[in-house]
């Protein structure tokens, strides 16, 4: 399964059972700019994974908490499928994050805690900020520690070989950097987003 | 001792009736011959805060220090003296050579014309963009665009450069050329101020910075170990 969307879609089914349309939503507002898929392709995701057996459907819990609503709802549309995962799904998932970020102990040790912040329940966001603060201190600070690649001098083909191989080391660590950079900017806009749904219900200070 | 002070800088603007903050009590120092890159996005507030620097335009609060000066703002030209801005936007009037374009800052405070263009000549040597001096702007490589505007911002014999972004147009393969000179030129006893989008930007510099939402956030210097702080830092 390579499609971007359906691991986000098979995400957003691990987080809560969830339809489709519901789905199209969540992913907009947590994946807008960077995935805008269609709702056809979510319909077409949840076939790829329900196919995968990675998530099954809960037909039947559905209307449950409005019985009278479950009469009425036949003749006007068809039922919504909910979906959840199965423990294949949320292995697969999880499997799949981590082959994201194999290269990346730091990235992975720092979304545990950010995980571990959320499931404590303290403090969220200001906690969150430090982590990532602190994540982007030392993205900095190992893109400055990086040399500037050698020049294109190389006096015999040996040496020039050697330097491309140089050259060519530093861009995909840099590479990598400029990634958690932009990963650094768009978590910053998330933490604030998530701030500001939650002004008004709690008295956090605006910036931790 | 530091060459560039700003403390406490702040600056908003009206876009249509919103009020944006380009920069949020804003630190920063830099000493003499120091070379400091700024990582932030475009819209981070690193564009305001060189231009700031350079005394283009006034801080809302704070105050902003140029080697003993305070500086006020308002230098529409540039021209602070000790004070080199890269104008890598720059449209060329007509005609005009890239000589006559180096040359010009200093033509503007009334040096002899060909006094001037020798002086242009020296620094379009120093950023090795010699071959550029008869062609006009719109004739360069976009890398030629950012040495020409670095030899122009040189040619009033600055103590402190600033430039914003110099690789961001430039071609991939030419972006290591353009990062080197920068350091050649701060290894020289010059101080550099820089803005980048890229981790290339800050390889190499003596200090770096982040910015976003108009605060600088995290520092790291050149000189200090490598300090990793997600490890044990303790859960």
């Amino acid at each position: 399964m390579r499609s971007a969307v359906n691991w986000a879609v098979l995400g957003l089914v691990i987080e809560r059972p969830s339809y489709g349309y519901e789905l199209f939503q969540r992913l907009e507002r947590r994946y807008g700019g960077v995935l805008d898929p269609p709702i056809s392709q979510i319909y077409a995701a949840l076939n790829a994974l329900e196919r995968a057996s990675l998530i099954e459907p809960l037909q039947d819990e559905e209307p449950s908490d409005e019985p009278e609503e479950r009469l009425r709802a036949p003749a006007r549309r068809q039922p919504k499928v909910h979906y959840r995962a199965t423990a294949s799904g949320a292995r697969a998932f999880r499997e799949w994050v981590a082959d994201q970020m194999r290269d990346d102990p730091h990235h992975v040790e720092m979304l545990r805690r950010i995980a571990g912040t959320a499931a404590a329940g303290v403090d969220r966001t200001g906690t969150m900020r430090a982590l990532v603060d602190a994540y982007e201190h030392a993205c900095v600070e190992e893109a400055s520690q990086l040399p500037l690649p050698p020049a294109r001098d190389g006096t015999t083909p040996a040496v020039a070989a050697g330097e491309l191989v140089e050259r060519l080391v530093l861009a995909a660590r840099r590479g990598l950097l400029d990634a958690h950079f932009a990963w650094i900017a768009y978590a910053r806009k998330e933490i604030e987003a998530f701030e500001r749904t939650r002004t008004g219900a709690a008295d956090e200070p605006p910036d931790a | 001792m530091s060459l560039l002070t700003l403390e406490r800088v702040s600056k908003r603007y009206r876009r249509g009736r919103r009020d944006v903050t380009a920069l949020d009590d804003v630190s920063l120092t830099i000493a003499p011959g120091e070379l400091v890159a700024i990582w932030g996005v475009p819209r981070s507030g690193r564009t305001t805060l060189l231009r700031i620097a350079a005394g283009l335009e006034q801080a809302d609060g704070g105050a902003v220090r140029f080697d003993g000066r305070q500086l006020g703002g308002g230098h529409t030209d540039g021209l602070v003296d000790g004070i080199g801005y890269a104008q890598l936007g720059l449209a060329a009037a007509g005609g005009e050579s890239i000589l006559d374009h180096v040359a010009m800052p200093l033509l503007a405070r009334g040096a002899a014309p060909h006094a001037a263009c020798a002086r242009a000549m020296l620094q379009l040597e120093r950023v090795g963009a010699a071959g550029c001096a008869p062609l006009q702007l719109r004739e360069l490589e976009p890398t030629e665009r950012v040495r020409v505007a670095m030899a122009q911002a040189l040619v009033t014999d600055p103590q402190l450069l600033l430039v914003d972004d110099p690789t961001c147009h430039v071609d991939l393969l030419e972006r290591e050329a353009v990062l080197l000179l920068v350091r050649s030129l701060a290894d020289g006893d010059l101080a550099v101020l820089m803005t980048t989008g890229e981790a290339m930007g800050v390889s190499g510099v003596d200090r770096a910075l982040t910015m976003s939402g108009g605060v600088l956030r995290a520092e790291a210097a050149a000189s200090c170990s490598n300090v990793v702080p997600l490890h044990g830092a303790g859960g």
